[in-house]
């Protein structure tokens, strides 16, 4: 089932409708419905039903002291705390953004965790089929290969799914 | 709602709000003076840049024995709502932990938070 507030606001971010795929049905269990986000280079594709929201980076950050560079800080969000975290240096992906480029936030929660995932640009919502989906050969980013188990062909390359629990895991600090 | 009072000063460059229960505060805000050599200067623990002036020295009971940190400028009390504070995300609790923040204090006028210190975790680890 869709989440109307997801989509609405992944709209307003400036994504794209979500696009129909061939043979699509709305009904089949075979389909995986996942947010692309791009990071550095890599399409990464997100688990839909862990994904709260899709908000701007806002200006005040509160820095967290001692936390590695992939930590920038804390940020509000109607008034609660919302650690961030930037997968690009997380996963060691070369900045390739550009300029009129700006970072989005994709609002993730997974158990006992909730966090702000710092990417470059957010793609839209995916339905894809799970026949689409195969074992990667290889993941750019040695961080980023533990976490990631399917890819799907997507925008003339190929997005990742990843793992979000696993990954906020070996994120945290 | 209820509220707590909180010592609560600004540190360093960035300007991170560091708040302290008020009742085991012994004297809050007075200048950094001679002969205080033994006083932990938080900057310093958060390797943070402090401006030389806008020291301000809290004097707290850590067990049985007090302690002054040094804090930033407009050390001062001041009444926090408890929906104001936030316990610390759970994916950055162990950065937390380590330098004895253990929470966060929504400020609404600077639209930022603070944190919240433990001032037995920030005495231990300075002595140990």
């Amino acid at each position: 089932m869709t989440d109307p507030t997801l989509e609405r606001e992944a709209l307003e971010a400036g994504v794209r409708e979500p696009p129909q795929v061939d043979g699509f049905d709305p009904g089949a269990t075979e389909v995986r419905r996942l947010c692309t986000v791009l990071v550095g280079p890599t399409w990464l594709a997100l688990d839909v039903d862990m994904v709260d929201e899709i908000t701007k980076l806002h200006d005040s950050v509160t820095s967290v002291p001692g936390a590695p560079d992939y930590v920038p800080g804390i940020m509000v969000l109607r008034g609660r705390p919302l650690a961030l975290l930037d997968l690009r240096r997380y996963l060691e992906l070369p900045d390739s953004r550009d300029e009129d480029m700006e970072d989005r936030v994709v609002v993730v929660s997974v158990p006992d965790m909730r966090v702000g995932c710092i990417c470059d640009r957010v793609g839209g919502i995916e339905r894809v089929l799970e026949s689409r989906l195969r074992v990667p050969d290889a993941v750019q980013g040695k961080r980023l290969t533990p976490h990631v188990d399917k890819m799907f062909e997507h925008e003339g390359g190929l997005a990742f799914i990843v793992d979000l629990p696993s990954l906020l895991n070996a994120a945290k600090t | 709602m209820s509220a707590m009072q909180l010592v609560t000063s600004w540190l360093g460059r960035v300007r991170w709000l560091i708040g302290l229960d008020l009742p085991r505060a012994v004297s809050v805000g007075h200048a950094l003076g001679e002969g205080q050599g033994a006083a932990v200067d938080l900057s310093q623990v958060f390797g943070l840049t402090r401006p030389p002036l806008a020291a301000r020295v809290v004097e707290v009971k850590v067990a049985a024995r007090r302690l002054h940190l040094v804090l930033g400028e407009a050390a001062s009390i001041c009444a926090v709502s408890s929906s104001d504070l936030h316990a610390a995300p759970r994916s950055l609790r162990g950065a937390m932990a380590k330098l004895g923040l253990i929470g966060l204090c929504f400020s609404a006028r600077e639209s930022s938070f603070g944190y919240l210190l433990d001032r037995q975790r920030v005495a231990s680890r300075v002595h140990a």
